[in-house]
This record gives C-alpha cells, structure tokens and sequence, in this order.
C-alpha cells in the first residue's frame, strides 16, 4: 500500500510538470544550441541526452498510468473503459495534428535546404570559381612568359656581377618580389630580392626543381597569410654548352593586391558554399534529429497530459459511478468527494444529498420493519402459547398461518396444507371437512364475524369446536383476509355434563333417599296395623301392596345410593399398590364353576407398583369385569382377557390395564357418550353410572379411560393408563388444575 | 610501432595508441634540462574519407595536438602543465593547394593532403620546469576539433565513425636516469 502511494505520487501531477518544464526547457536549449555556431558540441550532446531521457521518463510515466488503467479495466473497475476512450480520443486528437505538423515541418525543412542550392547558383558560383581561375592563369602565364623572356636575356651571362645585375633589372622590370638563379643541382648562383635585408631568400622545394629540370615551366598561385597570394614560377635556362649546363631562374610574384582581394572573395564564397552543399545532409540530419526529438518530447507530454486530464475530468464521473454501486448494494452512507463547483460539483451534491435523503427513509423504513417484526414475535409468541387455534387465510381463501395449538387440538401437521385453500384442505382431510366447510362457507359469505359449534369425529374421537371467524382487511395488502379462531369445548362439555349429572344425583339422592324411610315406615305399619283387621279377602291384596311398597323403597334406597356414591367425592387413601395382585383378587369373585374359564390373564411379570386408592380401583375393576361379565352373558363361549404392559413414554412411566370381551360391544354412536350417567347398552339391567364412576375415579388417579370395539373378537376394549410412582397423585393435581384452568379460560 | 628513446633520456612507452585509430601517437622523443623538457611528437594521422570529402568541400579541420606534463603522485598522476597545438588545414580550391596554419600564424602551402599531413604529424613543445625530475610522463593525444565544425555538421560528427578520429591518451614516462 505504502509502495504504491509512492508510485501515485511519483506518477502523479507536480513530478510530471517539472519534467514537463525541464524538457520544454531542454528543447528549447536544444534548438538554440542546434542553431548557434558558438555552441559546443558537448552541451548539444547534454542537451540532446537531456531530451532523450526526458522523453524515456515520460514513456516510463505514461506507460506506468498506462499499465494502471489496463490493471483497472481488467479488474472492471468503474469509469476505466471510459478514461481509457478518452485518453484514446485525446491522443488521436493530439497526435494526429502533431504527425501532420511534423510531416509538414520535415518535408518543409528538406525542401527549404534544398531550395538554398539552386542549380543556378551553384553554375554562378562555379562561373565565379572559374573566371577566377581563368584570370590567375592568365596572370600565371604572363607571369611565366615574362620570366621565360627574362631567362632567355640570362643564357650565356656568367659574370656574376652582370648576373646580379641583370637579375635586379629583370626583377624590377617583372614587378617581381624575389629572383633566384638556380643551378642545375638546384645551388643559388645568384638572387634579388625586393624586400631588403631578407637573409634566406625562398628556395624552391625539389619537386619544382625536377620538374624544371625536365625542361618544363613551373608556376603556381601560393596564398600566403593575410590574404596576399603569390606566384611562384620557374623556368629554365638554357646552358650553352657542356661546360655551361642549363640553370633555372626562380621568381616570386605577388599577386596584384586588388586581384588577390578579388580571387579571396571567390574563394571565401566559393568555399563557404560547398561547405553548404557539403553540409546539406547533415543539416537536414541536425534539424529533423532536433524536430523528431521535440515532436516526440511534445507527443510524450501531450499523451501524458491526456491521460492526466482524461483522469482529472473523469474521476468525479468514476466516484459517481462508485457510489451508484454502492448504493445499489444498499450502502447509503456512501458520501462523495465534491470535486469543484461547477455542474460536476453540483451533481456530485446533488448525489451526496440523494444518498442522505435515501439512508434517512431507509432508516426509517428500518426501524418500522424493526417494529413490524417485534409486533410480529410478539403477536406469534402470544399465538404460539395460546391455547386456542388461530388459523388465517388470505383473500383467496388460502390458509396463511396456523398456530401450535391448532396441530395440538386437531393432532395434525398443517403444513403441507398451508397455501391451500379451505376447500382443498376439506378435500385433502375429510375428518376436519365439517370445520373447514363452516369456514369456506362463512368466508364466500364474506361475513364479518361469525362463530358456530362444529363437531368433528379425529383420531381421537369426538370433538367438539367452538369456532369464531373475523374479517380482516389488508393481509399483505392484498384485500380482505380472515381470521378464525377455534376452541377444543369437548372436555368442557364433557365435564360440564358431568358437573351437571353430578348435580342431579346429589339432589336426586338427597331429595328421594329422605322421603323413602318414612314411605318404607308408614307401609309396615299399615301391614302390621290393618292386616289382620281387614277381611280376609282384602288381606291378601293389602299384604302384596304393603310388600311391594317396601321392595320398591329398597330399590329405589339402592338407586339412590349408588347416586349418592357418584355425586359426592370420597375420602381416598392412596398407597402403594400391586396392581397385577389386585387384578387377580378382583377377578377370583367373577370365576365360578359353571365358567372356569371366563377370564384369560396376560399381566407382565414385575410391573412396577403404582399409587392408587385400593378400595377405589377395587371398584373400578369390579364394574369393567362386570360390564364385560354382562356383555358376554348371550355369547357362547364368553370370554375376558386382562392384560397390563409397563410402558415408557416420552419421559413419562405408567401402566396399562386392558380389559377386552366378546360381548356384543356398543355402537360407534354411544362410544363418546358411554361414559356419561345413565347411557347403557344393558337395557333394564344397569343403572347407567358404571363407566361414569370408573371415569371418575380414574381421572382421581391421573388416569385416562377410554373404550374401543374390539376388531377382531366383536366386543368392547377398556383401556386404562395409570401413572407410576408418586407422579401419580401430583399428576392428579394438575390434571385438576389444568381443567380447572381450561374451564375458565372456556367460560370467560 | 616503434617507441624510440633519445640518446640522452628513455622514455618508456607503455600505450602507444590503438591500432585501428585513425590519428595514432607514433613516437614521442624528449630532452630535459634542468630548466626545461622539450618534447617531440611525431604522430600518424590519416584522415577518413568523410572528413578528406569535407576538406575537399572547403570544411576546414581544426587538427589538435594535446600535450601535458604528467607528474606521478602517490595514487595517481596530476598534470603539471598542459599545452595543446592546433593546426589549420584547408583546402584552397582557386590554387589547388592545401593550407596548414598554426599557432605561429604563418601559413603553410602543400601539393597534396598527405603532404600537409606529413607538415602536421610531428610538433614540439617545451615545458619549463624547475628542476629534473623522474617520475614525470608526457602524455600526448591528437584529435581533430569537432567544434570548429561549421554548426550543421556537429551533429553528424558527433555520431558517425567516420568523424571520431582522436587518438587515445598515449603516456610517455621519462627516466630519471636521462641528463641532458
């Protein structure tokens, strides 16, 4: 991270415009030093160097923003595809002018150097160069021609003196400023000189002298310093016999001083324009290395200026382009540099002011869903613990939510059923038809409240539900929906019933029980009485009539205690109990000889012990065996099978007593109510409070009772579940409370 | 090439330029007194045919001899005195001549190139000194003056091999042995 803070920065603007003053600096140094003659080469080489590292540098600058951009495109971040087309467009934009620019200025240059070296002024300077020329070689040839005439006038003079002499004469008459007689081996014979007092005069190299020699002329033009030019000539001297070998006579002209300024002035033109024509390559060479140089260092900083730009105008955009993404992820709080104030700036703002706006609602909208969904758990809460089944069902009568209560009444799992509507829930379940149809009903009725008494026949038999049906308006905000609301009253009733029954036996018991000793009295003092004092033939009408009265005040003495033994509770004494034991005592009464066999035993060896009242249980026993005893009375072979099983369940322990027969059973109708007073299947036989007292007694202890037709023998199946251990009389505790309870909650 | 002594000093050679090099100290005599070292320098110059093109163009070549007196220190040399002789040499097209002039200013006429060449490669120089010495060394290079070129030419001088022609720094030490 720290790395790269340093390559941003060493990339970054405040370097580059340095560099960018530098080079501009440089070039310009550059083009100055290319043109100036006084310039040295060393600093055009700096300079030059300075350029081309410049130029590096910036490659370097552009090709690190360059890599970071592909790095940003190939990691998609925002706003790259569209900086790196602008920098595209900028550089084309930039690049093409300059190609133009430097295609133009190249060809300019090349033609323009060009252009200096007409074919017209090279023939003038050449015309020039030649008539120059032209003119030293007429002036050469007079030169030579006079010394040759001068030479001529020497042959045969060997007197020195005439030979200086003629030597001075020849000198002064040829304008010449030194004269040599040479001999043939090249010896001074004799000489004149112009200028006085030069000691050595100016021999002749020994080129000039052989070429002499061979009887040829020598003159040449020799510039000397200052712009003078002389001529130097030679020519020989014909020797006149073999004792006088030819000489050479040397001499040293100057040029005419206005013909020497004139061929200078050639010759400087002349010389100065074939250095140009020399010079026309490399000067093209120098300029376009110059204009390359700074093309290239301007395109450079061009394309670096339109990445820079490309940039700098772009990353409003790109943070826009950021914060829109982060605010389609959901973060609002995404608050955005304001890069200037102008529209960018103002929309940059405006953005800014969006997003806060957005976070405040969405804020808001939080705290309500917050609310919403705390009324929500609440209201499940209450739901879920609520005792009564709460169902709900949209506007299209589909089923919404169900409540715990509704699987623990109707002993089903509602969901698989949810999203179905009441009509196919009635058709999926035919037992919870009579419910769901009472709901479809009252829903297509679009009743705004309604209640109604549904029963239903479940696996656990009758039940009856107390049903109570709500509009209510905007569920999902998708029209009306209803609420039902159903309570299980079976037990209420059926304890209501009992309560009733309870009620009638005790007034029954108290209201007839007195009135039969005084009528029971007052009949045997009328037979004791009057029996003897009537005549003999009423006596015998008035005994049967006193002794009917008497047997039926004992019967009905008998009906009323067994009343009196229903309604009132009784003392318990509950103990630890042996139930198998107890069964076998309570059974021995019902064998006989005539049906050794009526009872069958199935008792699990080492059921645990269980607490219980003996005396009550004792009674219990004794009117199931006795109801099987009287189902199977018309069978042929009667028969009663007593089982107990020691059964765990769900952390819960307790027996169960099985008491079947194959008797003539009971109908599915009186199934629910035979455990209600005066319901019998035994016609005249049974008072009806049999199955009502072993409920009752049962309940006492904890229990539960129930009756089934036996599949396969035809007959009735009593079931009693009884808890083990001391659980059995807290469990009888609750169970009274738990009713308690339920009857109040039902009632209120 | 050969590394000759004068009678009276010996000088040791131990660079005596690179082969391929177009300007090449050839030889380097010198005579010291108590008061002076005059050195002799004789040199191989040859010019490429770019810069004899040039010179034929009428493109003077500024021919630089350099020479300085090295005196041998305890880690390296320091020069003690330094001088350098710059010849002229141009082509006189009106005449057909070359020109050499140098310092002295006086001008120098020649037939042919090779011949003012032949005017150039060998200069001498004295430097005056306060006492013999032994371990002094003469060192000697030749160049030709990309400076002096006309303004246009620098460049292409600067970058073609045709133009390089200075010769390497050639040191001559002198043996203290030597008396004049």
């Amino acid at each position: 991270m720290a790395n790269q803070r340093i390559i941003d920065k060493l990339i970054g603007p405040i370097p580059a415009l340095i560099l960018s003053l530098v080079v501009v600096a440089s070039l310009l140094m550059l083009i100055a030093a290319a043109q100036d003659v006084d310039a040295s080469v060393e600093s055009y080489l700096v300079l030059l160097g300075l350029n081309v590292l410049g130029i590096f540098v910036l490659l370097a600058l552009i090709g690190g923003n360059l890599w970071r951009l592909r790095r940003q495109w190939r990691g998609k971040v925002l706003g790259s595809r569209l900086t790196l087309r602008m920098i595209g467009l900028f550089v084309l934009l930039v690049l093409i002018p300059l190609s133009v620019v430097y295609y133009v200025s190249t060809q300019f240059l090349s033609k323009g150097i060009d252009s200096w070296f007409d074919v017209r002024v090279d023939r003038a300077v050449n015309d020039a160069l030649l008539l120059g020329k032209t003119s030293l070689e007429t002036i050469k040839r007079d030169a030579v021609d006079d010394l040759s005439g001068a030479a001529s006038r020497l042959i045969g003079v060997e007197n020195e003196l005439s030979l200086i002499t003629l030597l001075d004469e020849v000198r002064e008459d040829g304008d010449l400023a030194e004269l040599l007689l040479l001999s043939h081996d090249g010896r001074i014979i004799a000489s004149s000189q112009k200028v006085a007092g030069k000691l050595i005069p100016d021999r002749p190299n020994e080129r000039v002298l052989s070429e002499v020699r061979g009887g040829g002329r020598y003159v040449n033009l020799e510039p000397l310093a200052g712009g003078v030019q002389q001529l130097r000539i030679a020519v020989p001297v014909l020797g006149t016999g073999i004792s006088r070998p030819s000489r050479i006579l040397h001499g040293l002209k100057l040029v005419p001083l206005r013909y020497s300024r004139l061929a200078e002035s050639i010759e400087n033109a002349s010389a100065r324009y074939r250095q140009m024509v020399f010079s026309r390559r490399p000067l093209k060479f120098s300029l376009i290395l110059t204009l390359t140089v700074v093309t290239l260092a301007a395109s450079m900083l061009a394309v670096w200026a339109a990445i820079y730009v490309s940039r700098r105008m772009l990353s409003p955009l790109r943070d826009l382009a950021e914060g829109t993404r982060a605010v389609a992820a959901g973060d609002y709080r995404k608050k955005l540099p304001v890069p200037s104030s102008d529209e960018l700036g103002v929309l940059v703002e405006s953005f800014n002011n969006m997003t806060r706006q957005i976070h405040r609602a969405q804020t808001s909208v939080k705290q309500h869903q917050q609310e919403t969904e705390r009324q929500r758990t609440y209201l499940e809460a209450i739901l879920a613990h609520l005792s009564s089944g709460v169902l709900s069902f949209d506007y299209k009568n589909r089923l919404l939510t169900y409540n715990a209560a509704v699987t623990q009444i109707l002993d089903y799992d509602f969901k698989l059923l949810r999203k179905q509507t009441a009509e196919e829930i009635s058709g999926s379940v035919p037992k919870f038809e009579p419910l769901f149809r009472g709901i479809r009903d009252s829903i297509e009725r679009d009743e705004a409240e309604w209640n109604a008494e549904v029963t239903i026949f479940a696996d656990r038999g009758r039940q009856v539900l107390i049903v109570r049906g709500t509009r209510i308006s905007s569920i999902k905000n998708s029209g009306s929906g209803y609420v039902v609301v159903f309570d299980d009253v079976t037990e209420l009733i059926q304890a209501q019933r009992d309560a009733a029954w309870r009620e009638v036996a005790r007034r029954l018991a108290h209201e007839i029980k007195n009135p039969l000793t005084p009528i029971q009295l007052s009949a045997e003092r009328i037979r004791a009485k009057y029996l003897n004092g009537v005549a003999p033939e009423d006596r015998d009408a008035l005994d049967r009539a006193t002794r009917t009265i008497a047997q039926q005040v004992e019967s009905m003495k008998v009906m009323v205690n067994a009343f009196s033994n229903y309604a009132q509770p009784s003392e318990q004494k509950f103990e630890s109990l042996a139930l198998n034991q107890l069964i076998r005592d309570v059974a021995e009464l019902f064998v006989s000889e005539a049906q050794p066999s009526l009872i069958h035993f199935d008792l699990e060896p080492g059921l645990p012990s269980i607490t219980a009242d003996p005396g009550r249980l004792r009674q219990v026993l004794n009117n199931l065996i006795l109801n099987a005893k009287d189902a199977t009375s018309d069978v042929e072979k009667p028969e009663i099978k007593i089982r107990t099983r020691y059964i765990e369940e769900n952390k819960h322990c307790y027996v169960e007593l099985t008491i079947s027969d194959n008797g003539y059973g009971f109908t599915e109708e009186d199934q629910s109510r035979l455990f209600e007073p005066y319901v019998t299947t035994k016609d005249e036989k049974g008072t009806g409070l049999g199955l009502a007292v072993v409920k009752r007694i049962v309940e006492e202890h904890g229990g539960l009772v129930w009756l089934d037709s036996a599949v396969q023998a035809g007959g009735a199946v009593a079931t009693i579940t009884l808890p083990v251990g001391e659980s059995a009389v807290n469990t009888d505790l609750k169970l009274r409370r738990a009713q308690q309870r339920f009857l109040s909650e039902s009632t209120g | 090439m050969k590394c000759r002594f004068g009678n009276l000093f010996a000088v040791s050679l131990f660079v005596c330029g690179a082969a391929h090099a177009q300007f090449v100290v050839d030889q380097v005599d010198a005579i010291q007194s108590d008061e002076d070292i005059r050195v002799q320098v004789d040199l191989d110059l040859n010019l490429t045919d770019a810069t004899e093109r040039a010179l034929s163009h009428g493109v003077p070549l500024i021919v630089v001899h350099e020479i300085a007196l090295n005196q041998r220190g305890w880690l390296w040399s320091r020069i003690e005195q330094r001088t350098s002789v710059r010849y002229r040499l141009r082509y006189h097209v009106l005449s057909g001549r070359y020109l050499v002039d140098s310092n002295e200013a006086v001008l120098n006429t020649f037939r042919s190139v090779s011949d003012a060449l032949e005017f150039i490669d060998s200069t001498s120089v004295t430097f005056d000194v306060s006492a013999r010495h032994a371990d002094h060394s003469v060192a000697v290079r030749s160049r030709i003056d990309i400076n002096a070129l006309p303004a246009p030419l620098r460049p292409t001088a600067l970058f073609s091999p045709q133009w390089q022609l200075s010769s390497d720094w050639s040191q001559w030490p002198i043996n203290e042995l030597s008396t004049n």
